[in-house]
Formats: C-alpha cells, sequence, structure tokens
C-alpha cells in the first residue's frame, strides 16, 4: 500500500515527500477543487516545481480538480491538464461526469482519480465512471470494507485508494452535507466552535451526537482495507499542517506493522494506543500551514 | 400541478386509504436509507390501499442495495407498463438504462444537488440519453442552480433534506446490514442553538430543516412527506 498526501505547499511536497509519501496531490486555485482558494497552489508553474522535486526521486503528483466544473471552464482546464502532464504531472483527481465525459470526446487520456466526493458504493457506479476513463477510485469515506470488496477486486484494473479510517472520518456523508461547516466556508475559521456534526445536540432523550463507528470498528476497518489489496492509503489536505503531519505519521505507523504481516489482535492492541484525535495543534481546519 | 405522498414502508405499515387517496402518486421507499427499500410485498400493500401510479424511492445503494434495486425492477417491470423510480446512484441509473426499459428515472435530491452544479447542455443531453423526464428537488437553491434543465421538477416538502449519513444511529450500523427498522416514522428534533438558529429534525439516518412548497415555474409536481 502506497501513501498519497494532499499538500498545499512546496514546503510541504517537500516534508512528506522526504517523510516517506509516495505521492502528493494539489489543487490551483483558479481550477474548481474541494478546498478553499487559501489551501492552494497559485500558479501551474508552481505545480511545476513540486514536480520537478518528486520525478527524481521516482515519486509521483496529482492535480485535483474534484469540484463541478464550468462549462467555460472546460477548455482551459483540458490546456491545463495538458501542459502539466507533459511536464510530468501523474494524473487527476476528478468527480464531475460530464468534465470526463467531456475529456473522454476530446480524445484526452490520462490517469484519472475519481474522488470520494463521486460516493461510488456499488460495482454499477464503478462501471458507470470506467466507461468515462477513470484509472483508480477513492472509496468513500462512509464505504466500510464488508461492502467494498466487489470494488476492490473489480475487473477494470481500477486501482483503489483509502482514507484511513481510524485518524480520519466524515460523521456525514461529505458531499451530500450542507449543514455549516468551517473546512468549506469562506468565513474566517474562528467564528466556528467545531464541526457541525461532531457538536452535541439536545434531545427529547437527552443529548445527541451524530453517530460514528468506534474506534476498534476502525482499526478492523484500517486492517481488512490492507488485507483487502486497496493500492492506496491517503492523507487528505488538511488546513492545519502540523496536525495533517500528525496523522501522517501515525497513518504511517499503522502502515509499517501492516507490511510487516502483524496480526489482527496486535494491530488493534498497537492502534488503540494512538491518540487519534490530537488538540495539541489546534482545530484542524485552523489554517496553519508551513511557512514559505 | 400533480400532487403526491412519499412513505416509507414502515409509514406504509400504518397508512390508510384515506391518506392516500386524491393523490396523483405515490412514492414508496426512501432517497436515504439502503433498509427502507421497499419489498415486494410492500408494493402488494401499497396497491391494496392506492389504485394510482407508484414511484419506487431508492437511496445511494451498496452492491446489496443494487442487488435489491434490481429484483425490484423485475418486478415492476413484469407488469408490461412503463413506472418511475427516484434514483441516487450512478450505478442504478446505469443499470435502469442498461436493463430495464420500462423504467423511468427520476433522478433523487442526492444527485439533483450534483447535476445542478453541471454544464447545462451537458445535462440536457444526458438526461435525454438516460431517459429522465424531471429530477427531484427540495430547496430554492437548488431550483436556482437549476435554470436550463430542460426537464421538469418534483418538489418535496415540508422537510428539506441538509446531510445524511450510512451509520445509522438507530443501529450503530452502517445501513446496508439488515436492520429491524427501529427508526419507525419518527421524527427526532435536535437543537443546538449556539451552532444552528434553527433545530434540525432527523428521520432515520437523514437531516432536514422545515421548508415550504415552491411556486417555482418548472415544478410539476409537489410531494408531500407522509408524518404521523
Amino acid at each position: 500500500m502506497k501513501m498519497t498526501v494532499g499538500v498545499k505547499s512546496l514546503r510541504e511536497a517537500m516534508y512528506f515527500l522526504s517523510a516517506g509519501a509516495d505521492e502528493v496531490y494539489c489543487g490551483i486555485a483558479r481550477v474548481s477543487n474541494n478546498r478553499l482558494a487559501r489551501e492552494n497552489f497559485s500558479s501551474p508553474a508552481e505545480i511545476r516545481r513540486v514536480i520537478a522535486l518528486a520525478a527524481p526521486a521516482g515519486k509521483k503528483v496529482f492535480l485535483a480538480v474534484n469540484e463541478f466544473v464550468k462549462e467555460e471552464d472546460y477548455t482551459s482546464t483540458l490546456r491545463l491538464l495538458a501542459g502539466l502532464k507533459e511536464a510530468g504531472l501523474a494524473g487527476a483527481i476528478l468527480r464531475d461526469p460530464a468534465l470526463l465525459a467531456y475529456f473522454k470526446k476530446k480524445k484526452f487520456r490520462f490517469y484519472f482519480t475519481l474522488s470520494t466526493l463521486a460516493n461510488c458504493f456499488n460495482a454499477g457506479t464503478l462501471r458507470f465512471f470506467a466507461d468515462l476513463g477513470i484509472s483508480r477510485l477513492v472509496l468513500p469515506m462512509q464505504m466500510m470494507p464488508e461492502n467494498a470488496a466487489g470494488l476492490i477486486k473489480n475487473r477494470l484494473g481500477v486501482e483503489t485508494e483509502v482514507f484511513c479510517p481510524a485518524l480520519y472520518y466524515g460523521v456525514n456523508l461529505d458531499s451530500q452535507c450542507y449543514l455549516p461547516c468551517p473546512q468549506t466556508s469562506e468565513a474566517a475559521s474562528g467564528s466556528f466552535r467545531d464541526f457541525t456534526c461532531l457538536l452535541p445536540f439536545r434531545s427529547k432523550a437527552g443529548t445527541f451526537h451524530m453517530p460514528m463507528p468506534g474506534p476498534d470498528y476502525m482499526l478492523n476497518a484500517v486492517y481488512d482495507f490492507h488485507r483487502a489489496g486497496v493500492g492506496y492509503l491517503k492523507v487528505a489536505r488538511w488546513p492545519n499542517t502540523l496536525r495533517q503531519a500528525d496523522l501522517f505519521h501515525k497513518a504511517r505507523y499503522m502502515l509499517k506493522l501492516l507490511e510487516k504481516g502483524i496480526s489482527r489482535k496486535l494491530f488493534l492492541h498497537e492502534g488503540r494506543k494512538i491518540d487519534s484525535k490530537p488538540l495539541e495543534y489546534g482545530k484542524s481546519f485552523t489554517l496553519k500551514p508551513f511557512a514559505g | 400541478m400533480e400532487k403526491s405522498i412519499s412513505l416509507s414502508p414502515w409509514e406504509l405499515s400504518r397508512a390508510t386509504p384515506e391518506r392516500l387517496s386524491g393523490r396523483d402518486c405515490v412514492y414508496l421507499g426512501s432517497e436515504f436509507c439502503e433498509n427502507k427499500l421497499p419489498s415486494a410485498a410492500d408494493l402488494r400493500k401499497l396497491r391494496s390501499l392506492y389504485s394510482g401510479k407508484v414511484v419506487l424511492a431508492t437511496p445511494l445503494l451498496s452492491n446489496r442495495g443494487l442487488e435489491a434495486a434490481r429484483a425490484l425492477l423485475r418486478g415492476l417491470s413484469a407488469r408490461k407498463r412503463k413506472f418511475e423510480v427516484v434514483v441516487n446512484d450512478w450505478g442504478l441509473l446505469r443499470l435502469i438504462k442498461k436493463d430495464f426499459p420500462l423504467a423511468v428515472p427520476l433522478i433523487g435530491r442526492l444527485l439533483t444537488w450534483e447535476i445542478a452544479e453541471m454544464d447545462k447542455k451537458f445535462l440536457n443531453a444526458f438526461c435525454k440519453e438516460y431517459g429522465v423526464p424531471a429530477v427531484e428537488a427540495d430547496s430554492e437553491e437548488t431550483l436556482a442552480r437549476l435554470k436550463g434543465f430542460r426537464g421538469a421538477v418534483h418538489f418535496h416538502y415540508p422537510l428539506r433534506f441538509v446531510s445524511v449519513t450510512r451509520f445509522c444511529s438507530f443501529t450503530k450500523a452502517f445501513n446496508s446490514a439488515p436492520c429491524a427498522r427501529a427508526c419507525k416514522g419518527d421524527t427526532i428534533k435536535l437543537t443546538n442553538p449556539k451552532a444552528l438558529p434553527e433545530p434540525l429534525y432527523m428521520r432515520g439516518n437523514a437531516y432536514f430543516v422545515p421548508n415550504r412548497p415552491s411556486r417555482h415555474r418548472s415544478i410539476k409536481r409537489l410531494v408531500e412527506l407522509y408524518q404521523d
């Protein structure tokens, strides 16, 4: 299993690539993607520098175009991707079927990763997007191993990627959640107490928390995804880079244990020692990039 | 303007002919929970209460759910008449196009939010290719974003969808696992005034806020949520 990591700057790319990431991905502010402009690179030239950094080590760089793209931007997006492909970009992460269909019509062949935001939960959906030219699928965060076997061992040649559920999980389906959210709001992040989905609510029956599986379930999921043959473990772009780095090292540690062939029992034992919710770096949605 | 009502299998078990009468059609199933797909017996029960058009509502589907939906579509196709299916899953949409010519797909609320973002030229051609005459919606914002879409809109009220999870708070399991439908048809009010000025309403694995029927000219059908 390889590690793919989201980055917001050249410095972050240097950090994560030297710390063991096999791939990095990033966004560019003028191209629609699932992060705020301030979490993106500002020009293709900056992306080229990341490619130049990664290529000598045999590592790859991807570009996130993982939101819906307006028709008037199709041509410029194609031009941008074609130019970066020539410069060594390994692929693009997308979710928009219309954009994929446009690339197909234009005979633009590239390594396309289907974003987790596309909610591919079954083999029929995988086939739908495979027909549009995808080469890799990021499993939705709420897709668990017991339902994913048919997607991981697919006959379409589509590779699979997962988040590390023990460390990173969306309480609700993230592409289908319209609750106020600090991570997607242009408003100052300081005005949010926390993610709405993590706050306590009052109900007739008492305090209510939006449900999520327990830590052991999530550790088992990591173990089972690895055993099932998922190819890539993803550490997403986070506004707070120190938190992201913390998460990266914990995910890498888990991966090392798995690569050694550790038993499930021992993996759970070790996994339980890992604090999956560090607070010492501040809120995850507070923008704290590495300087430079 | 058509008038309709939507209900889950559990709500169907409590429904009376009087609650369903006078509707142009009845939606059965769920756009949010795989475990609320109706059974063949549920469809028979609905037909014993209501003689009009039945619309099958379906959510995002796991492989197991997709197979269950396929079985339902087979049963409905055996009647040799066209029928409508609310679709929230690309895989099901593909399946309908490939294998079920009598099924008329209506793009459900989860996918409508997404397709409303699409280039409208592509969207109109896409809907033509997949035989989609209408989409489901529940917010003025979606209606505005659908500008340029040539099909009809079916508007759901009195609750607007705002979020959904696949991990059920009633069963404490992902809702591709079997369940006893412990959520019933309950609507649970959730408040946190510091975070949200208005309450949220939880129904099964989805969260909503109140809305009102829209009078937008694109709307051809109003779909009322069945509530006890």
